[in-house]
């Protein structure tokens, strides 16, 4: 009898204690893109590998904060979404490690990033840089729409055209550096101080000026494409225009922490988040982005990315430290407190 | 007799405040069961002595003891010390039951034993049937008796007031506080009693202390401070007499001839006859009246007040300007009456000036 | 002192030889390591010693050991003090040293001495075990110096000192130090103090080219122009609606109470949301002004005024739930006795009551001067390009120049702001005794106003309260439309889509917001009593005892309010990511985060009630036999129910509602609302970000009447008496 008791407690103990070890597999995800997408993501993650997921989602500012500050015992596993330049930055300050995922599918922006970084980060989407005006008020106020960003200049958009503050935002970043890459420098910053004579407000976030206009607290604004057709699917007056002239495009990107606690899993994320099935669901949340991957099916609503300009985006040198001081530190001087119309 | 009560005994006691002073090597013993008051001019350190008592204040240097034991280091926590309020310190969110009571409920005694001791506090204080109500619902009297209540009922080792009939009427003043001595006999409590009032001290004191600017003046029986105040000070301030300036004329071993502006008169010898010397003489121990005799000092009528049991007035004379109450009001006396001032042949003590 | 001491080394042992010495990856409440004490997985300290051979552990056991042999000695109280105090001194010493020492995953420092040791491969965080044997060394140097010093030094209060000190210590000072160095970091990595000045004092900063010239002001000005303003305009409408819901007998005073504790309860962004709503350019009183008055569509809310706008309206319920307590306070006999000499109700209301107020005032006054400046969700938002440092500071940390030595200036120049405001209140309220409740009971009516005031309190206060109903009535129509300012027709998809439920298979919460809404929650109601509690009893401790360094104490626990969230944020990250304090990804940060960051508003509330409260209450209470701790629960506690009630309805709110600090503590498994509703905000889905905000709004007007009807209402007149000057004109009418 006793001894029954005994040989019970063991094996309940045993069951217990195994249990404990074999729920271990966990992943723990910073999400830089939208709320349904990181959510949707980690819904099929879950389903097709069993591992546990711990999602939170943060802009690519405060991931990058993040990782940077917990670089010496991180408590994330993976950063997923969010545009491509910080997540070039943590692999250059060796915050994250190479995933060695198999690149041959993808498309060539997207290997791209993986070989400036040694493989440390590999593209999941990409959106080009776009203007969207409001239909609406235009009309109202019986403005030309404009088809080319020299357009901008015309004195009749005054105080209506809105774009981000690169200090602070990624967009307004790759704003700034397509237009050096289309125009060279000194150009590019004359023609921004010159729309800047009609810019309302340099707005802290990059897609709020895309929002504020499709409300109507604003004409026009620059930001990326994908967000604007996502407003304009949701129902505001919105028209999307690709820049005559060409235009920059930012990849969206995922990473592997270094010194990542559960590195089987992220791997595995990686591996997922790069799976055509994945990626052809991100239509389903409204995420217009063009995937990485050459197999995914791409949305029809989706800027397509054949028909645009796009330049050839150097994010190697633009993504440097140094070329961004010297670019922000110029745009400062000369675009910041620019006269206004 | 409270068999709880304790002597208290300080010994060398002084207190500073950074550079201030407030009491200065004060010793003094108080028996059990004895009511002392300790009575002097505002910032004269009574309150603080008091306090220091209590353990609400630490001493500077110097010792405590209750009953031989020493309580320097101890807080008022610990002390077995119970006291009354100048505000009473009612607390405002409990009824007068619960106030009563919770001196008795944080030392602990069972529910039962707190409330009957409560309810027999509040009736020795005359408040049966009040228990139930909050402080903001009762006088100022019934507040005082209250807060005397919760006090008592702890049958502390010393009781201590610190000016507790400041609030009241004057009538009231007088009715609580022979309450408060009542009180304080039938339990036999060692009582430290802090005023200003010199009246209230005579009425309610075994032994008063006199102090001034950190230091006892005088200590001794009312009766003591009253008839024989050992400097201008006390008789002053004990019983408002007269202090007359005078010279010494001739001392043998009991009494000694004085002579104020001439006016030759006996007293009782004071401890060291030297000069200069004050007469002290109680106002109503001057007779007035319009006929000189060889005692009296001629002088006119400054001020009279007739106050129903007696009259006030004040004589200048060319020594001073003398206070004197009337209790035979056989005359009156107008202002700016020529009058004599009798001096009388004993009832006066001397003290230096 | 004997038994004192054995009962809190007995304590220190049994975290040293029973409980698991490292933080436990599953968290302590877990509870796994209450089945598995001998579980070699987690250890105690006396188990690493012997069987782990982790010999630097020894020294701190040893140090316990000490004590037990100092209070087995026959010696005298001083000697047994002293002892204690080198025990507990060393034995803190040790503890500290050896979890700096020995790093994650190897040793830091001492590097040749700890080399080839079993310390190579580095230790896991303080665990519980660990922090018992600390606590136990804290209590016992206390009670060592509480046995120095003579008279009516207490065992509890020197306890409670020397608990507050550590805490702010720990959770304060330690990780706003890693900040500091941070400022002084030089472009090359090293340190200096030239590029720390350079940027202190820059004129990119301090610029005034708003006031000469035509340019734009630096953000260090236009953050004191913003927060002087704002701290004035809330402290007059707060002063304004205490004067409504206390001294008149006006008669929706409850909806008016609701109304202005409503904005305290909204989650960020969402009042400025609502703003741009109404009067953005495309905004509903814009669109109407424009097709009726032909008002031209401009976009004036944008910078300081909507800014001003937003914040006034967030923070007045601040000033208000202290000025309430303060003008509760004020004793009816000091208006009577005005009144009685002749007084108007004007002259008494100006020259008595107001004065008597001033400690009310001038903390209101603060409070929001500091939450001004300290504000980053109403910049971020409406600001424009009128810029302020909070904002300044958060993109320097997460702009695309992410530069945290520039974000930890700026916190100084932020810092210096506030510790200026600090003192000029200081200075202002002077050493005045403001004590108005005395143990003696007051039964006196409060003066009402006359209605001069009366009339210019409900002409401002009434359309402040209707502007402020507008406001609401947009957000939660805002949740039922389909695309916020352009699609206008009804839908509930924004709270299906955040708080569905299935019922088919068992109740299921399927809605994405769930998750977020319980953690948010649990954490807040953990946060709150213990903010409250911290926050009050430091206030019973600065205002009731006196104590060398009093002042740089007070100062300490005011610092933490005084940093912004998002370098506080930052600030714990750094100093709690690893060893010896390992905390980030545990709810347990957050929880200390809200504790430190909200417990000033408890600190002020506190003071601003107990120095009303008269000392001779306490001393009563001790003359009768009561000790430290029976006084404050018994007498204190009791009267200080309406700072109470403030204290935990402001902890339990900001909690729920702040989001600064939070951006940066979130983590996987401990995810915030406002974390979630930010990111909403962020992606433009309005409708899910307001309904969500409506949810929690909800939860917290429940929760605050509930915490209402715990706590009640402090007793001290039977009923509010407020003199009905009709009545009394009746009544002499009536005479006549």
């Amino acid at each position: 009898m006793k001894k029954r008791t005994a040989l019970g407690i063991t094996l309940f103990g045993l069951a217990v204690h195994s249990q404990a070890v074999f729920a271990a597999e966990e992943l723990n995800v910073v999400c830089s893109a939208e709320q349904s997408w990181c959510d949707l993501m980690v819904a099929g993650f879950e389903e097709q590998t069993g591992v546990e997921v711990a999602m939170v989602r943060k802009s690519t500012g405060e991931a990058l904060a993040q990782v940077r500050a917990e670089s010496k015992n991180p408590k994330i596993d993976v950063w997923w979404g969010g545009t491509g330049d910080p997540h070039l930055i943590a692999a250059s300050e060796g915050l994250t490690q190479a995933s060695g995922v198999d690149t041959t599918d993808l498309l060539g922006w997207s290997v791209n990033l993986s070989n400036i970084s040694d493989g440390k980060t590999v593209g999941i989407y990409a959106g080009a840089l776009g203007l969207a005006y409001n239909s609406e008020l235009l009309s109202e106020k019986n403005m030309k729409a404009p088809a080319c960003w020299k357009d901008l200049v015309d004195v009749q958009y005054a105080g209506e055209i809105q774009v981000a503050n690169p200090n602070s935002s990624g967009t307004a970043y790759t704003e700034l550096a397509t237009f050096v890459q289309l125009f060279g420098e000194d150009e590019a910053f004359s023609l921004l101080a010159d729309i800047g004579k009609n810019v309302n407000q340099y707005t802290k976030s990059g897609s709020a000026p895309s929002k504020a206009a499709g409300r109507g607290e604003t004409a026009i604004s620059i930001g990326f494409m994908h967000d604007m057709v996502k407003l304009a699917s949701s129902g505001f007056p919105l028209v999307i225009v690709a820049p005559c002239e060409g235009t920059g495009y930012e990849v969206g990107a995922v990473s592997i922490i270094d010194k990542a606690k559960n590195l089987e899993s992220a791997k595995k994320w990686v591996q997922y988040s790069l799976d055509p099935a994945t990626q052809s669901r991100s239509v389903e949340v409204g995420a217009y982005q063009v995937p990485s991957n050459s197999k995914s099916t791409v949305a029809p609503e989706s800027p397509d990315l054949a028909t645009i300009k796009l330049i050839d985006y150097d994010f190697a040198t633009y993504g440097s430290t140094d070329t961004r001081e010297r670019l922000l530190s110029r745009w400062d001087a000369d675009v910041k407190n620019a006269p206004k119309n | 007799m409270n068999t709880k009560s304790a002597s208290v005994k300080l010994d060398n006691v002084t207190k500073n405040y950074g550079a201030v002073t407030a009491v200065i090597n004060l010793t003094l013993a108080i028996k059990a069961g004895e009511l002392v008051t300790l009575l002097g001019p505002s910032g004269c350190g009574k309150t603080t002595m008091l306090r220091m008592i209590a353990g609400l204040e630490e001493v500077t240097s110097g010792s405590i003891q209750f009953n031989d034991l020493d309580v320097t280091d101890q807080s008022a926590t610990y002390r077995n010390v119970a006291m009354v309020f100048q505000s009473y310190a009612l607390f405002p969110h409990m009824s007068v039951l619960d106030n009563v009571s919770y001196g008795l409920s944080v030392s602990g005694f069972e529910k039962k034993k707190i409330k009957a001791k409560a309810l027999a506090g509040l009736a020795m204080v005359g408040l049966t049937g009040y228990e139930s109500r909050m402080p903001s619902e009762l006088s100022g009297g019934q507040q005082q008796r209250v807060a005397v209540a919760r006090a008592v009922v702890l049958e502390p080792e010393v009781l201590l007031f610190d000016e507790p009939l400041s609030n009241l009427d004057a009538k009231l003043r007088r009715h609580v506080r022979e309450e408060i001595r009542q009180i304080q006999q039938e339990l036999g409590l060692t009582a430290v009693y802090v005023t200003h009032d010199q009246e209230e001290a005579m009425a309610v004191s075994d032994k008063i202390v006199v102090m001034q600017r950190g230091e006892i003046a005088q200590a001794g029986s009312p009766s003591d401070l009253y008839q024989s105040p050992e400097s201008a000070f006390i008789a002053d301030f004990i019983g408002d007499a007269n202090v007359i300036p005078c010279t010494t004329v001739s001392t043998d071993k009991n009494t000694a001839v004085i002579s104020v502006d001439g006016v030759l008169i006996n007293s009782t010898a004071a401890k060291t006859i030297s000069t200069p010397l004050n007469l002290v003489v109680h106002p109503q121990n001057i007779r007035v009246s319009n006929e000189e005799s060889t005692t009296s000092l001629a002088g006119k009528i400054q001020h009279a007040a007739f106050l129903g049991s007696h009259i006030e007035y004040e004589v200048k004379t060319e020594v001073a300007t003398l206070f004197v109450i009337d209790n035979q009001m056989q005359s009156r006396y107008q202002k700016d009456d020529s009058v004599f001032a009798h001096l009388p042949k004993n009832k006066t003590s001397l003290v230096p000036a | 002192m004997k038994n004192k001491s054995l009962l809190w080394l007995l304590f220190g042992a049994t975290g040293a030889c029973l409980l698991p010495w490292y933080a436990l990856e599953d968290g302590f409440w877990a509870f796994t390591w209450i089945r598995s004490l001998s579980d070699p997985e987690y250890p105690s300290a006396l188990v690493l010693i012997l069987e782990q051979s982790h010999w630097w552990l020894m020294p701190p056991l040893v140090a316990l050991v000490a004590g037990f042999i100092a209070i087995m000695l026959p010696m005298g109280r001083k000697g047994l003090s002293r002892m204690l105090i080198a025990v507990s001194l060393l034995g803190s010493f040790f503890v500290i040293v050896q979890g700096f020492a020995i790093g994650l995953n190897e040793p830091k420092i001492f590097l040749s001495l700890l080399e080839g040791s079993s310390a190579a491969n580095g230790q896991p965080g303080l665990g519980v075990g660990a922090i018992m044997l600390i606590a136990s060394f804290l209590y016992l140097l206390t009670i060592g110096i509480a046995g120095l010093k003579k008279g009516t030094a207490d065992i509890f209060i020197i306890g409670l000192i020397g608990t507050i000190i550590t805490l702010v210590g720990v959770f304060v000072f330690f990780p706003i130090a890693h900040v500091l160095i941070t400022a002084f970091e030089t472009a090359d990595g090293g340190y200096g103090a030239s590029r720390f000045f350079s940027r202190y004092f820059s004129g990119e900063v301090w610029g005034l080219n708003c006031l000469v010239g035509d340019g734009v002001c630096g953000p260090a000005i236009n953050s004191v122009f913003l927060a002087t303003m704002t701290g004035v305009g809330t402290t007059l409408l707060g002063l304004t609606f205490a004067l409504i819901a206390t001294r008149t007998r006006f008669r929706a005073k409850r909806l008016l109470r609701i109304l202005t504790v409503l904005p305290i309860i909204t989650p960020p962004f969402v009042i400025g949301l609502a703003l741009i709503l109404l009067f953005g350019r495309a905004g509903v009183v814009t669109e109407w002004s424009y097709a009726l008055f032909d008002i031209e569509k401009s976009r004036w809310l944008y910078g300081f005024t909507g800014v001003y706008l937003s914040q006034l309206l967030s923070f007045t319920p601040i000033a208000f739930l202290v000025m309430i307590g303060v003008v509760e306070g004020v004793s009816p006999s000091m208006e009577e006795a005005s009144q009685t000499m002749r007084a108007t109700q004007w002259q008494t209301f100006t020259q008595v009551s107001l004065p008597l107020m001033r400690p009310g005032l001038a903390n209101a006054f603060l409070l929001g001067f500091i939450e001004s400046l300290a504000d980053f969700g109403n910049p971020l938002v409406l600001g424009g390009d009128f810029s302020v440092l909070s904002t300044e500071i958060y993109f320097a940390i997460v702009g695309a120049v992410a530069d945290t030595s520039r974000a930890a200036v700026l916190g100084m120049v932020l810092l210096t702001l506030t510790i200026t405001a600090f003192l000029f209140q200081r200075w202002w309220l002077g050493k005045k005794s403001y004590a108005t409740v005395t143990g003696k009971a007051d039964s006196g009516q409060n003066s009402g106003l006359n209605s001069g005031l009366k009339w210019a309190c409900y002409l401002v206060a009434i359309p402040w309260a209707v502007f402020t109903a507008i406001v609401y009535c947009m957000i939660v129509y805002g949740s039922f439309v389909k695309l916020w300012g352009y699609d206008n027709s009804f839908t509930l998809e924004h709270y299906i889509s955040t708080f569905g439920v299935k019922t088919e298979g068992g109740l299921r919460f399927v809605g994405s917001a769930w998750d977020s809404y319980i953690t948010t929650l649990q954490i807040a109601s953990i946060a709150a009593p213990l903010t409250a509690l911290l926050g009050l009893l430091t206030a019973y401790v600065l205002v009731r005892q006196r104590f060398a360094g009093k002042d740089l104490f007070e100062f300490s626990t005011m610092l933490s309010f005084a940093i912004p969230g998002t370098v506080v944020g930052i600030s714990y990250i750094l100093a709690f990511n690893v060893p010896p304090i390992e905390l980030t990804g545990t709810g347990i940060i957050l929880i200390i985060a809200f504790m430190f960051r909200n417990m000033p508003v408890g600190v002020r509330g506190g003071i601003a009630a107990m120095s009303q409260l008269d000392k001779s209450l306490d001393e009563a209470s001790i003359t009768l036999g009561a000790n430290s701790f029976t006084t404050l629960r018994r007498v204190i506690a009791p009267l200080l129910g309406p700072a109470i009630l403030a204290a935990l309805i402001y902890s339990f709110v900001r909690a729920i509602t702040s989001v600064s600090a939070v951006i940066f503590l979130v983590s996987a498994k401990h995810n915030m609302a406002t974390s979630f509703i930010v990111g909403r905000v962020e992606n433009g889905e309005f409708g899910i970000a307001i309904a969500y905000s409506t949810v929690l709004i909800i939860t917290m007007l429940a929760a605050i009447l509930l915490l209402q009807l715990i706590v009640g209402k402090r007793k001290l007149r039977k009923d509010t008496r407020v003199q009905n000057t009709e009545n009394k004109t009746r009544l002499v009418q009536a005479n006549i």
